[in-house]
């Protein structure tokens, strides 16, 4: 009963870590940057709930209707974080070497954790908001009603995502940039504005994964490296560019952490998740460079 | 020495008038004189290197202009951007393969509508262009990766021709295909140009290009040396000795 509880655990938080993954493999894919910024900016979006719930009166046991509505505040918001990190800083070095990339998303990161903790402090937080009657039992399993709500919440997301992609104009312009940025230029795709549209949808999914995060865990200025790391290993072990690999890796990773935590004790879990990582490049490099860049496709 | 016979200016479509373009400040062509008239073929021959695609890229806005001026249809179009130049009915078909691999050939066409802000509008025109090129028909669903070489390049073309241009720069249309292939190719560069689609043609086989062109220049170095009709040049022994290999 309790392998069934965990991997039922593991489901509902591996939904949330699909959906950060997809945002950084978006990015990835369309602009070929590693963003190591991108766990900072899930915290933001985490931030954002944390103090619209606050501010609303609602800390400590708030309104479950308040905290998501500001889900889409939270997406609004990171759009404009990121298309502006985009526009201003990453654009400049998008270009060079990978890892003058990898130092400036790195610096980035630093410098937000580090504004987070002036303006914030160092505390965890969390929004609190609950039903009366927080859980569903089926089968002696529980499943948290808020879990439940995140769980579906990004999968949303990572299907709205999916389908703008497949099916918009602009969505096929992002495929278009990702595929061949010359030629996308050839057909009039204005490529930096596209560029940092992607960017900008990247942070939002991370943001909005972000404000559900807050809702079922904490919110905290250093959060952010973890989710990185989940992140890139849910990339590499889906392949850079599958909407559908990302969420099965997600789903699994959720599952091998509760499971770890479970059984083993929750301090190893990061090395869980380190080991798998290396163990994926060792095993399965061709998820990292094997594949040409492309959204959505099975 | 270079025997620069000045277009006839007044019906001429596309005009560039001492043209010296490269790229950042890099200077690649220098003081480039070149006209091509409405309904003509026009083509541009000369070494590997001696910027034939630069000329090409300048009149669309993929490289930078220096000095000099490029007219279309009447006006000017100097630093116009690619996005203008597809609006205004130039469309341009790159010497490397530019299709977007992992979309299906109709997205690959939609594409090439991209600038009318309307899918619908581009979707109709790919329903004409598949009329055209049943080849394309039949693999409309499949990825453009997926295509071989010959069909790549229809593909390019047809997409290219989703804007209805009066103008069409193909920049080594032939280049990498099997024999069968270029025939094809070629036909329908005539066929386009029968329709009254005005062409200018970058050719490496400078034999087969000059044969179908109304109008030849050659560059080398930067620099136009040799300008003609398409006769002349393939009869002119200097052209035949330097540029030509025979
Ligand atoms: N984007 C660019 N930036 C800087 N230099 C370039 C660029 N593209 C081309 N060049 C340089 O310009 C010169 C002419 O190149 P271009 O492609 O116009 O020649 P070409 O006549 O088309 O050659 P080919 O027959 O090989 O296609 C070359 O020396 C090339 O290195
Ligand atoms: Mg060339």
């Amino acid at each position: 009963m309790a392998l069934t509880q965990f991997v039922v655990n593991g489901l509902l938080v591996g939904a949330l870590f699909a959906a950060v993954a997809v945002g950084f493999a978006l990015i990835w894919g369309v602009v070929g940057i590693i963003n190591l910024a991108h766990g900072e900016l899930l915290m933001l979006g985490g931030y954002v709930t944390y103090w619209l719930v606050a501010f609303s009166g609602g800390s400590g046991g708030g309104s479950i209707w308040v905290a998501l509505a500001t889900v889409p505040v939270a997406l609004a918001a990171l759009y404009a974080v990121g298309y502006l990190l985009q526009r201003l800083l990453v654009t400049h070095v998008a270009d060079a070497d990978l890892f003058l990339t990898l130092l400036v998303t790195f610096g980035v990161s630093i410098v937000l954790q580090q504004l987070a903790i002036q303006a914030w402090s160092a505390t965890p937080r969390s929004v609190g908001a609950g039903f009366a009657d927080p859980s569903i039992v089926i089968a002696g399993v529980f499943i948290p009603k808020i879990k439940l709500i995140a769980f579906f919440g990004a999968i949303a997301l990572t299907l709205l995502l999916w389908g703008y992609l497949r099916t918009t104009r602009r969505g096929r312009a992002i495929r278009a940039v990702a595929q061949n940025p010359e030629a996308a230029r050839l057909v009039g795709i204005d490529v930096a504005h596209t560029r940092a549209v992607t960017f900008g949808l990247s942070a939002a999914i991370a943001g909005g994964t972000g404000s559900f995060v807050a809702m079922i865990l904490s919110v905290q200025p250093q959060m952010g490296l973890a989710y990185t790391l989940k992140s890139f290993v849910i990339v590499v072990f889906g392949g850079l560019g599958s909407i559908p690999g990302a969420l099965v890796g997600g789903l699994l990773l959720g599952s091998v952490e509760e499971l770890t935590a479970g059984f083993v004790g929750s301090q190893w879990t990061l090395a869980v998740s380190f080991s798998l990582l290396v163990v994926l490049l060792l095993v399965k490099p061709s998820g990292l460079f094997g594949r040409s860049v492309e959204e959505g496709e099975g | 020495m270079a025997e620069t016979e000045p277009p006839e200016a007044t019906d001429a479509l596309l005009e560039l008038s001492d043209v010296t373009a490269g790229y950042g400040n890099t200077t690649v062509v220098h003081d480039v004189d070149l006209g091509v008239g409405e309904g003509e073929i026009a083509c541009l021959v000369g070494p590997n290197g001696s910027g034939k695609s630069t000329v090409m890229k300048s009149i669309y806005g993929f490289a930078d202009v220096f000095e000099g001026t490029i007219s279309f249809n009447g006006e000017e179009v100097t630093h116009r951007t690619p996005q203008d130049s597809l609006r205004s009915g130039v469309s341009y078909v790159l010497q490397s393969s530019s299709v977007f691999p992992d979309m299906s050939v109709h997205e690959n066409l939609l594409m090439g509508g991209y600038v009318f802000g309307d899918d619908d509008r581009a979707a109709r025109r790919a329903e004409e262009l598949y009329d055209e090129f049943p080849r394309l028909d039949e693999r409309r669903e499949q990825a453009a990766g997926m295509l071989s070489g010959g069909e790549r390049r229809l593909l390019e073309l047809a997409r290219g021709l989703v804007v209805e241009p009066k103008l069409m720069l193909l920049d080594e249309p032939s280049i990498g295909l099997e024999p069968t292939y270029i025939e094809q190719v070629f036909d329908r560069i005539r066929q386009l140009n029968e329709l009254g689609t005005t062409i200018l043609l970058v050719e490496q086989n400078a034999e087969k290009g000059l044969s179908i062109a109304d109008r030849g220049y050659v560059l080398a170095s930067g620099e136009i040396k040799f300008a003609g009709t398409g006769t002349e040049l393939l009869e002119d022994e200097e052209v035949g000795r330097l540029y030509l290999g025979g």
